[in-house]
């Protein structure tokens, strides 16, 4: 038996030890800094036993090789994932204000916008880096700000970079209470700010809250099919939690599957990132698209809530724009930080959640646009 | 980077349409379905007409 097999450390590469040393530091910033821990230990934890050297996990018939097989390249983990997710969400914000929807739409911009970035410093104009029309697509997609159509849409396009794409989805949504109030501060002003929104005492009847989900399913699925398995799913999801006779099943979604499929989600997009594939110039470049994916899809709906700002009259805080970007909750607790930093009296949170939500329902919209007409354009 | 940005306008053109067409659905459920003044609880805890 050759000696690299029994000491792995003589195997060790300096690249294999970042990324053993990325798979630590993820873990200490969700266990110390309480960053995303849900998401980031079991993710760190991927990556360092990913990195073992000779330790064979990733080898076909290994755990994370297994796992990546069954759960990403079937695309099986986002979409049970999305059933939690939906079983979670409460769209009665939403519903009480439907013109968050749009929003919503408008801070999908990160999407588009990041893309189009993307393809000009790859295969679209500079030729920079290794970025194909596919790649670009994939990297526009962690503008979702979220993690399972990342996963899902990186998968299917199969882009090389979806452990990178993956993982940056997931680190910038941790990120989202740094990226955020800037931007929403340098294009308000102090007056739009301090503008403080009425609370709606108008309540959504239950029956409304059982067909949104059905009616969702139709539209979006009828509009763009390819979101059809998302969409699907999160508003299944959603209708166990609305239907009222199925309780059991909704707290299954939300707790139990939703656990255990994050631990082999974590796990297997962990394992993704080996040191081989990972430490590129591109990888870091994605990370840095990350960045102006979020900050784009944070202007785009904030500049749309300026734009309903002054059609409304000044009844609507153009803050709540920024929430149209899908990380739920987080970026609606953002808007209402920024809004009581301007007002101590002006509490945002219910009118963001509508857009948040509102956010996730559009963020799967564009992943699904994005598969349909990728076939045209690419 | 013509084709890309076609790309970019029929994305979005899909993304505002879809969420379009829900705002108008949701306004749809809500007018339809929504919960009338009777259906209001009063005071004694109770709906519909006194």
């Amino acid at each position: 038996m050759p000696e690299g097999e029994l000491v792995g450390v003589l195997a060790l590469t300096w690249q294999a030890a970042v990324l053993l040393g990325i798979g630590g530091l993820l873990i200490y910033l969700g266990i110390a800094r309480q960053v995303e821990p849900v998401l980031l230990v079991p993710i760190g934890m991927g990556i360092m036993l990913a990195n073992i050297p000779l330790g064979g996990l990733t080898e076909v018939g290994g755990l994370l090789a297994v796992l990546r097989t069954l759960g990403i390249d079937t695309q099986l983990f986002p979409l049970l994932i999305f059933i939690g997710v939906g079983a979670m969400i409460d769209f009665g914000p939403l519903l009480e204000r439907p013109y968050t929807a749009l929003l919503g739409a408008a801070a999908q911009f990160g999407i588009f916008g990041t893309f189009y970035l993307a393809y000009f410093l790859g295969d679209g104009g500079l030729r920079l880096f290794d970025f194909t029309f596919h790649d670009a697509v994939s990297i526009g997609i962690i503008g979702s700000a979220d993690g399972p159509t990342s996963i899902y849409v990186a998968t299917v396009l199969r882009s090389k970079y979806a452990p990178a794409i993956v993982v940056a989805a997931y680190s910038y949504m941790a990120l989202v209470p740094i990226i955020q109030p800037p931007i929403m501060r340098a294009l308000t002003t102090e007056a739009e700010r301090r503008l403080v929104m009425p609370a709606r005492t108008k309540k959504v009847s239950p029956r409304t809250r059982v067909l949104f989900p059905i009616v969702t399913i139709l539209v979006v699925g009828l509009i763009a099919p390819k979101a059809t398995p998302l969409i699907g799913t999160l508003m299944f999801g959603n209708l166990l939690r609305e239907s009222g006779v199925l309780e059991r099943l909704s707290q299954a979604a939300q707790n139990e599957m939703a656990n255990i499929v994050t631990i082999l989600l974590g796990l297997a997009v962990g394992g993704m990132m080996v040191a081989e594939d990972f430490l590129r110039p591109e990888t870091i470049m994605i990370y840095i698209m990350g960045v102006v994916a979020f900050a784009a899809g944070t202007a785009a709906g904030v500049l749309l809530g300026k734009v309903m700002y002054i059609a409304s009259g000044r009844k609507i805080n153009p803050l709540i724009g920024a929430a149209g970007i899908s990380a739920f909750p987080m970026s609606a607790r953002v808007v209402q930080k920024v809004g009581l930093e301007a007002n101590p009296h002006n509490h945002l949170i219910m009118h963001a959640a509508g857009a948040n939500t509102a956010g996730q329902i559009a963020s799967v919209v564009a992943g699904g646009a994005a598969l349909v007409l990728v076939r045209f354009f690419a | 980077m013509l084709r890309a940005t076609w790309f970019v306008l029929a994305g979005m053109g899909i993304v505002f349409a879809t969420l379009g067409l829900l705002v108008l659905a949701m306004a749809a459920l809500n007018r339809c379905f929504g919960l009338k003044p009777a259906d209001t609880p009063r005071a004694d805890g109770r709906t519909g007409r006194a």
